[in-house]
């Protein structure tokens, strides 16, 4: 099912590989970016760990929300793949040295 | 609205337009079916009640805890714990359960029974899941993996948080909006009914949306836990248990000292003489007046019939959101009825209060009768925000049609989905009702043949979608629906010892809402269906079946309103 293609671009086809791309973009991209933001804040969090993870965890369904609006509103798709790619290299790599922080020192 | 078809190329707001219709259209049915089973589940209770008629007769009274213990002594003397559920305004009978020695840890290992609360007999009620199936139902699906369904259930929840907040900033003027009705407008109608639904109870369409995900969210977004504790999961768990309560903790540790550990103690008890507990009528008037009259819902005695029988009363319901409708408790010595030490007050920290109360809310854990209502009816405008914003999908698309001459496949799928979602789902659960009354009671696995009753009967209105003209499905499948629910108390009279006149004399107020609701939403489909047939298509017979579906959930929001009056 697909609305009619948009005027600007090229053939049917295409709009709707780029629908799609754009879907996988904020449905895959938009989870793992906000699954790396409740695994780092719950290691950054100034609170117990307990409450530390459970803000970050329903803090993350706020994020993802806001990750596929932005992902469904930025004009260019390769933006949208590239800050998403940044994102969760960023937050992974700092979730990874915090983590193994956190295990050596306990 | 041609500038929504252009997508992300457009400003923020058409974007976000585009967003809400794609991602509303791919899991409205599947909201629908969520959003009515789990506005039911809020009378879980009393639709327990109504599919058991064998219990309509029992009425509590002053003696009916000490008629429930007397009768445990009888059925479970030997039992390491009993469990006696007193009737609520909610529920009339008794329900007990109890462990014999040795029996399996959790639910598994549990009996149960019924008690009529007057006499105190076992009641052999019909087996049947009741409104705990419909419950289930609305988290869980039915006979999928339970982990994945609640992920599918997840994820739509999660794209309806989307499609919540990508509505609302849609609109700029949407509290504008929500005073504009216009009627017989056909597309204007139902954009109008889709805002009016949406607004009017947005702040409980966010809430029970949010907190829908909270609920599910250690199985959809577990990975702040494993980031934070190396043995991820289990000790999370394990502190948020832990921690949560060291009061109790600690009384715990006090008793299993007192008789040198638990499983040791259970051997001990075996072995030693009956001794009677004491009269509970004292203990359940000391332990209200120290709850301000909250009456005690719960009597849980543990080594029954032993010298060092302990009897604890649980309250009907807590009294506060932030500890998850935790309620007060009160121990008392089994034997001589002399009040333990009291646990110390509960503490609870900013976010796990945040956590707890929207939990809680989700679950109304804590209502009373009028609240209970106000969660239903805006139960059923969220339902019928959902429908409306499906068959304005359609709707929309009829100049399209008519342009084109002819009706793509994809906008016939959703017409004969929409149907057998919104038209077929009461359908269904009408059949439910049925089904309970109609399937013998001593039948064996009458239960499951009630379920599959229910899906046998929604798969047909997906059949009959597609092999019936557009219109004609809507008005059949409606109607139908509309004299299976207006019926059903007839039903009722017919085939138990219960009618509506009876529970209202005898202020069965939990049967007469459920009767009454089931009629007043039975008046309100056969409205619908009536709109539907009286409506006359204003232009080309292309645009016949679209505009007559859209009548449909206009008055389907009217429904809405006729349940809210009617109960």
């Amino acid at each position: 099912m697909s609305s009619s293609p948009p005027a600007t671009t090229a053939s049917p086809g295409h709009y709707r590989l780029a629908v799609a791309s754009r879907c996988v973009a904020a449905i895959v991209g938009g989870y793992v970016v906000s699954a790396l933001c409740a695994a780092l804040l719950a290691l950054l969090l100034p609170l117990v760990r307990v409450e530390a993870v459970l803000a970050s965890t329903m803090l993350s369904f706020a994020i993802y929300t806001v990750i596929v609006m932005w992902a469904f509103y930025e004009a260019s798709l390769r933006r949208v793949w590239m800050a998403l790619a940044g994102a969760s290299a960023a937050l992974g790599i700092l979730t990874y040295l915090l983590s193994s922080a956190v295990g050596a020192s306990t | 609205m041609k500038s929504e078809d252009k997508g992300f190329q457009g400003g923020f707001r058409q974007s976000m337009a585009w967003l809400h219709t794609w991602t509303g259209l791919c899991v409205c049915w599947l909201l629908f079916a969520i959003f009515l089973t789990g506005t039911l589940s809020f009378y879980r209770d009393e639709i327990n009640v109504w599919m058991k008629p064998e219990l309509h007769g029992s009425q509590a009274d002053e003696q009916t805890a000490q008629r429930a213990l007397d009768r445990m002594a009888l059925l479970a003397p030997k039992a390491t714990n009993w469990s006696i559920g007193l009737p609520n305004e909610r529920e009339p009978a008794v329900s007990v359960s109890w462990r014999e020695p040795g029996a399996a840890q959790g639910r598994a290992g549990a009996k149960r029974a019924m008690l009529d609360a007057g006499t105190g007999e076992v009641v052999e009620a019909r087996e049947t899941r009741g409104g705990d199936f419909l419950y289930r139902f609305h988290f869980e699906l039915y006979g999928f993996d339970r982990l994945a369904a609640r992920m599918l259930v997840g994820a739509a929840t999660m794209i309806m948080l989307v499609g919540l907040v990508t509505g609302v900033v849609t609109h700029k003027k949407i509290f504008k909006d929500f005073f504009t009705f216009r009627p017989r407008k056909g597309q204007r109608s139902w954009l109008d009914a889709h805002n009016a639904t949406a607004v009017l109870a947005l702040p409980f369409h966010l809430m029970i949306t949010y907190s829908g995900l909270l609920l599910l969210m250690y199985s959809l977004m577990p990975w702040g836990m494993q980031a934070a504790y190396p043995d991820g999961r289990d000790g999370f768990f394990a502190e948020l248990r832990g921690g949560g309560r060291p009061a109790e903790n600690a009384q715990a540790n006090r008793e299993g000292g007192g008789r040198e550990g638990g499983r040791g103690g259970r051997r001990e008890a075996e072995q030693e003489v009956a001794v009677a507990l004491t009269p509970i009528a004292p203990l359940l008037a000391q332990a209200s007046a120290r709850w301000g009259g909250m009456p005690v819902g719960n009597i849980n005695v543990e080594r029954p019939g032993t010298a060092r029988a302990v009897i604890e009363l649980r309250a009907l319901h807590g009294d506060s959101l932030v500890d998850r409708g935790a309620v007060d408790t009160m121990k008392f010595d089994g034997v001589t009825g002399a009040p333990l030490t009291p646990a110390d007050p509960r503490t609870v920290s900013a976010t796990r209060g945040f956590y707890n109360s929207l939990s809680s809310l989700h679950m109304i854990h804590f209502a009373g009768p009028v609240l209970r209502m106000l969660f239903f009816v805006a139960g059923l405008i969220g339902t019928a925000m959902v429908a409306t914003g499906a068959v304005l999908w359609v709707v929309k698309r009829a100049p399209e049609r008519l342009k084109l001459g002819h009706t793509p496949r994809g906008h016939r799928l959703v017409e004969m989905l929409n149907v057998a979602a919104i038209a077929g789902l009461p359908l269904a659960v009408g059949a439910y009702f049925w089904a309970n009354r109609l399937i013998p009671a001593d039948m064996v696995t009458r239960s499951d043949w009630e379920i599959r009753s229910f899906f046998i009967v929604w798969a047909l209105t997906l059949v009959h979608a597609v092999l019936r003209p557009h219109a004609r499905a809507w008005i059949e499948q409606l109607l139908l629906a509309a004299a299976l629910l207006v019926l059903a108390p007839v039903l009722n009279a017919a085939t138990s010892d219960s009618h509506l006149f009876a529970s209202l004399l005898a202020g069965r107020w939990s049967l007469v809402g459920v009767e009454v609701v089931q009629i007043a939403t039975g008046a309100g489909l056969g409205y619908i269906a009536w709109r539907v047939a009286r409506f006359k298509p204003p232009q080309k017979a292309s645009r016949r079946s679209a505009a007559s579906s859209s009548k449909a959930v206009e008055s389907r929001s009217r429904l809405a309103t006729t349940a809210e009056s009617a109960s």
